[in-house]
């Protein structure tokens, strides 16, 4: 099942929030940001997420809520997830073979995506 | 990134550094060695959930997860005929590797554990140690004789492991294959020790070798936290 359709809202808190800036070494203010999850179509909660403007870790943290907000309504539609699990906003059902590629890792785990080839004159 | 050592501190700050999935504050959800909140030194003074309650003044000079990453070990035996153990994830025949906090500060540098193939942070012996990190690692000063700080779930520092002096380098005459980390962000301590290189004076032998300062490599067959600046 595919979880892609959702809106994702940015909303500024009142007040500011302070943190230590160690590029700057002073202590600073910034907003506090609420991010929103809700989607489109289908009967799952809207889940939501704080973080301070201009994180350091912004794109990190944020895209890991996501990933676990996408699980959090793949249980809520019922999908056990000892079966299941999300894989690019999609609930894919665990150990089904998806193409070829994921073949293709099973059986060389460190082929040439982990080092490329070189010819030997050139080692 | 972390909290302010003094002065004004308030929920809504450390919310806003540790990240927070409600809009309202428990101070609970960070206690130390929680997913918000790892048992690094800098969170020495929060109490963990058994020991104690939680007050703002516990989170002056805190820090959130950002810097550090996790990684989740344990030992494998290759078996056949010259068994291999293995301490750490993403070993081969062992899967992609389960690295569930990949991003770190290496020095000054942030940087995240990254395929491709798989995420690892794994020994085999006291001289062969590899980690697989972003591309921009590669040929970036913070690698070159950098300690990496282990720390098990109690918060204890379990081993420390100092790249070589040949590590962060790039170009000159060496394959960027064998450098460390490399051209892809392959960090292997046998190449940082051996073949990378060269320093700015021409010479791959100046300085001292990748080794564990502390610790072994076998502590890498546990959930640990890694700090490396």
């Amino acid at each position: 099942m595919d979880l892609s359709e959702f809106d994702k809202t940015l909303n500024i808190m009142p007040g500011q929030v302070h943190y230590y800036d160690e590029v700057a070494k002073e202590d600073k203010t910034a907003n506090e940001i609420e991010v929103i999850w809700k989607h489109k179509y289908l009967p799952v909660s809207e889940l939501k997420y704080y973080l301070r403007e201009g994180h350091e870790a912004w794109e990190d943290k944020v895209r890991t809520r996501e990933q676990e907000v996408l699980e959090i309504w793949m249980k809520e539609l019922k999908y056990s997830s000892v079966y299941f699990k999300v894989i690019d906003k999609k609930i894919i059902e665990k150990g089904k073979v998806e193409g070829e590629k994921q073949t293709e890792n099973w059986l060389k785990p460190n082929s040439s995506n982990v080092l490329e080839p070189k010819e030997v004159d050139e080692i | 990134m972390t909290l302010p050592s003094s002065g004004s501190l308030d929920y809504n700050s450390i919310r806003a550094e540790f990240g927070s999935p409600s809009s309202n504050v428990y101070l609970n959800l960070y206690y130390r060695g929680g997913p918000y909140t790892y048992p690094v030194p800098a969170n020495a003074n929060i109490t963990t959930s058994s020991s104690g309650q939680l007050s703002v003044s516990n989170f002056y000079g805190a820090d959130s997860t950002t810097d550090y990453a996790k990684v989740v070990g344990q030992s494998y035996n290759s078996g056949g005929k010259a068994p291999v153990t293995y301490y750490g994830t993403g070993m081969p025949n062992t899967g992609g590797g389960d690295i569930p906090d990949t991003s770190l500060k290496v020095g000054s540098l942030s940087t995240t554990f990254n395929p491709p193939g798989s995420l690892d942070c794994y020994a085999s012996s006291a001289l062969n140690f590899t980690m697989t990190f972003a591309t921009n690692t590669y040929g970036n000063s913070n690698f070159t004789l950098r300690n990496f700080y282990f720390y098990n779930t109690s918060g204890s520092l379990i081993g420390q492991f100092r790249t070589g002096a040949q590590a962060g380098w790039s170009g000159g005459s060496q394959p960027t294959a064998f450098q460390a980390p490399n051209q892809d962000g392959l960090y292997q301590q046998a190449f940082d020790n051996g073949l990378a290189g060269p320093s700015a004076t021409g010479s791959n032998t100046n300085g001292p070798a990748a080794a564990w300062q502390s610790g072994a490599y076998t502590v890498l067959g546990q959930t640990f936290f890694i700090k490396a600046f």
